[in-house]
């Protein structure tokens, strides 16, 4: 009984670890985006001003945030994998 | 519309006509949150792409000849006056800060569109709406919210007659 109440015990620690670091992804997440929204606005008005070359550099730069976002979704879901194994 | 008389466990009708699960219709999980927003993340960067191939595209086609306009007489033009014309599907205002020169420019104001006022005794061209003001001898920003300089549209003189050209 002692063993199984021991098991429960960490079972529920480890579900409160994934939470926390999931929390983190999804803040992390929404950092992103808010950096993607204004590399959106810099790319606008660089357009407008044909100043092509500013432009290029935020789509570049959205592409990073855009990969980064990917990452961590793929992080969230190999936790879940190995939580769930 | 009543519920079954049996205990056996079965859906009263009312709930067979409406399957509607009413706590999965108010709440999104977290995943599905995650998932939207790395949707809105790849729209995000779509965009920025698309204005990237966009100016590419522009920058591809080659350029035309430059559409010319005859805009009007040297002389029908009083020193310190503006007049307004089209040009390239643009409103553009013409001006004579004073007895040798011309100049034109956009009149759409950088900043929400408005059109620019000449005010010659203070050399300025003035956007009423925001008061955005540019100067009237290159069409740089001397103050308000715009964000660019006016484009200025080239100018040739054929004796008295005045030409446009492009619109840089």
């Amino acid at each position: 009984m002692g063993d199984r109440d021991h098991l429960i015990a960490r079972e529920h620690a480890r579900r409160g670890r994934d939470m926390n670091v999931i929390y983190a992804v999804m803040a992390c997440l929404l950092f992103l985006l808010v950096l993607q929204f204004l590399m959106l606005m810099v790319s606008i008005e660089a357009f407008l001003a044909g100043r092509h070359s500013i432009a290029t550099a935020g789509t570049l730069a959205s592409g990073a945030c855009f990969a980064g976002a990917c990452w961590l979704i793929r992080f969230i879901t190999a936790i879940r994998r190995v939580g769930s194994a | 519309m009543s519920d079954r008389a049996d205990g056996g466990g079965q859906l009263p009708i009312w709930k067979e006509d409406f399957p509607v699960s009413w706590t999965d219709d108010h709440y999104i999980t977290r995943r599905e949150f995650t998932k939207s927003l790395v949707v809105v993340s790849c729209a995000a960067f779509t965009a920025n792409a698309a204005l990237v191939g966009l100016s590419a595209l522009r920058r591809a086609r080659p350029p035309g000849a430059p559409s010319r306009l005859r805009l009007a007489q040297a002389s029908e033009m009083p020193v310190g006056s503006a007049r307004v014309f089209q040009h390239q599907g643009r409103a553009c205002l013409l001006i004579r800060p004073d007895a040798e020169r011309f100049l034109a420019f956009e009149q759409k104001c950088t900043h929400l569109g408005c059109p620019v006022l000449y005010r010659p005794e203070q050399k300025i061209l003035r956007c009423p709406c925001h008061e955005g003001i540019f100067d009237a001898e290159t069409g740089k920003v001397l103050a308000g919210p715009p964000p660019r300089p006016l484009p200025t549209v080239t100018l040739e003189r054929n004796g008295d007659e005045l030409w446009a050209t492009e619109i840089i």
